[in-house]
């Protein structure tokens, strides 16, 4: 009797855990196919571009990249988003100076460059047409890597949720 | 299971395997005490730097093993190095073969369209070149965690790093450590499909057995004959790959990081340690040591992976019992 409830009470936990794994998932899917299908691109300029140290002291710097952009839709609203890039990207997006943090030894000290912040630059970035403000730089080349990230997930979700159904049909 | 110990344990060969297993596990285990971490380190994988000086020094009372280019002790990266290597060998094989066994064991039991797609996805993910399938898919990763966004593959590196780090899921993965993930999650993603085709073979033969045949008459669960009945029947040559792919997956992190890819530069492990010696290859002779420790490390640990994996396959294949290994 007792295993029985013990079971029914694992049964219900891991329906719940699946559930909002699945709500969870479901709702960046959202976000992400809204984008996705119904995206429109805009071509944006960037106002500013920074760098930000996140290591901490006496570790080795590692730097984060940031674009703040500007765009119009055709409705003549202006919108402004911020998005990190990565130290690549930072390069593909003609920062000019030097790319990533640059490690100058010759000086028997360490300089960090961050790049020269080039405001002006153009972005192509992707909206949602009825909510602009959901936007981020353009992604339609990582689609494919994104949306299989979703796949094991959304068997994870399944799985736990098919298990605790399994223990409750058990008691 | 003890007669299969006796036998790994009087085999010289399983037993040169393990013998420098338990070394290298003995090293990783010993070393905050063999290489202790400066007082100020804030992560003890950051290899510590005596100065700036690009040219490498060589072995000294201070640096046992010599420094690489930058002053990075070697000694203390070949030694720390040790965790971060058994740490991404073992982790991605737990991941490689729980995939791989999932999608084989439910294609050969299911059959039917289920066995034809998810074979066919396995096919796929073989066509690809190993290695340039993994670079590429390191940099699109970094390019996807560069930008921070809170997705399904954030999630997948928060769980990676909870499971390889022992990080809180709750909090920002480590720029640094997701560096590293990112080289993992993509020899994961193109490291399970020989467990797949290997065990989809297996219970494709197991499941035709009369004991599972009367398991079914009398009504067990799908998923009870398959894990009661079928996996334990069908798994032992997956624990023989699994074992020999341990030391291939660190070969081809310790590739990455080579390549700039994998770890962070000054990070404890071995292939980015290599990294170092890039530069200095005209004059090796001189510098030799910049690479022949974390070289030696990397083929001594693979090669204990691939014996202990060589002398498994022998003791558990009962074609080979009775013969001398």
């Amino acid at each position: 009797m007792r295993t029985g409830q013990a079971r029914k009470g694992a049964g219900i936990l891991l329906i719940v855990i699946g559930l909002c794994l699945l709500t969870v998932i479901s709702v960046y899917l959202l976000k992400d196919i809204s984008i996705w299908i119904l995206g429109r691109r805009n071509e944006a300029q960037v106002v500013a571009a920074w760098a930000e140290e996140v290591s901490g002291e006496g570790s080795t710097p590692y730097f984060r990249y940031f674009v703040r952009y500007q765009f119009a839709t055709p409705h003549g609203e202006t919108v402004t988003g911020i998005s990190a890039v990565a130290a690549q990207e930072w390069a593909g997006l003609g920062m000019g100076g030097p790319v990533n943090a640059v490690y100058q030894e010759q000086a028997n000290v360490p300089q960090y460059g961050v790049g020269g912040i080039d405001s002006g630059h153009r972005v192509t970035v992707v909206y949602f047409p009825l909510y602009p403000a959901h936007n981020r730089l353009d992604d339609t080349r990582l689609v494919p890597v994104l949306a299989c990230a979703y796949v094991p997930l959304l068997l994870l979700g399944w799985a736990v949720l098919a298990g605790g159904r399994h223990l409750i049909r058990q008691t | 299971m003890l007669k299969t110990a006796r036998r790994l344990l009087t085999n010289p060969t399983s037993l040169s395997g393990i013998i420098l297993l338990v070394a290298f596990a003995v090293v990783a285990a010993a070393a905050p005490s063999i290489a202790p971490p400066p007082e100020n380190s804030r992560d003890p994988f950051m290899i510590p730097r005596d100065g700036f000086q690009t040219e490498p020094e060589g072995p000294s009372a201070e640096h046992p093993l010599g420094t690489t280019e930058g002053q990075y002790d070697i000694l203390y990266g070949v030694v720390w190095g040790t965790r971060t290597a058994f740490r991404i060998g073992v982790v991605i094989t737990i991941c490689t073969s729980i995939i791989g066994l999932t999608v084989g064991s439910i294609g050969a039991y299911y059959g039917g369209w289920l066995d034809d797609v998810l074979m066919r996805i396995t096919e796929v993910f073989q066509a690809f070149p190993f290695l340039l399938a993994a670079i590429t898919l390191t940099s699109v990763l970094q390019t996807i965690y560069g930008r921070g966004e809170a997705g399904p593959l954030m999630f997948l590196a928060k769980m990676l790093a909870m499971v390889t780090f022992g990080s809180n899921p709750t909090k920002n993965v480590d720029p640094v450590q997701l560096q590293i993930l990112t080289g993992m999650l993509a020899i994961i993603a193109f490291g399970w499909m020989t467990y797949a085709r290997v065990i989809r073979g297996n219970i494709m033969v197991v499941r035709e057995e009369e004991y599972a045949l009367a398991a079914r008459a009398i009504g067990v669960g799908h998923l009870r004959i398959l894990m009661r009945h079928l996996l334990p029947n069908a798994v032992f040559p997956v624990l023989v790959i699994a074992s020999m792919n341990t030391g291939s997956y660190v070969l081809a992190f310790a590739a990455l990081s080579f390549l700039g890819l994998g770890a962070q530069r000054g990070y404890a492990d071995w292939g980015q340690m290599i990294n170092f010696a890039r530069n200095w290859i005209p004059s090796l002779a001189q510098h030799w040591h910049i690479v022949t420790y974390p070289g030696l490390a990397i083929v001594l640990f693979v090669l204990a992976w691939n014996l202990v994996g060589d002398a498994l396959r022998d003791v558990l294949d009962p074609r080979m019992r009775g013969h001398d290994l």
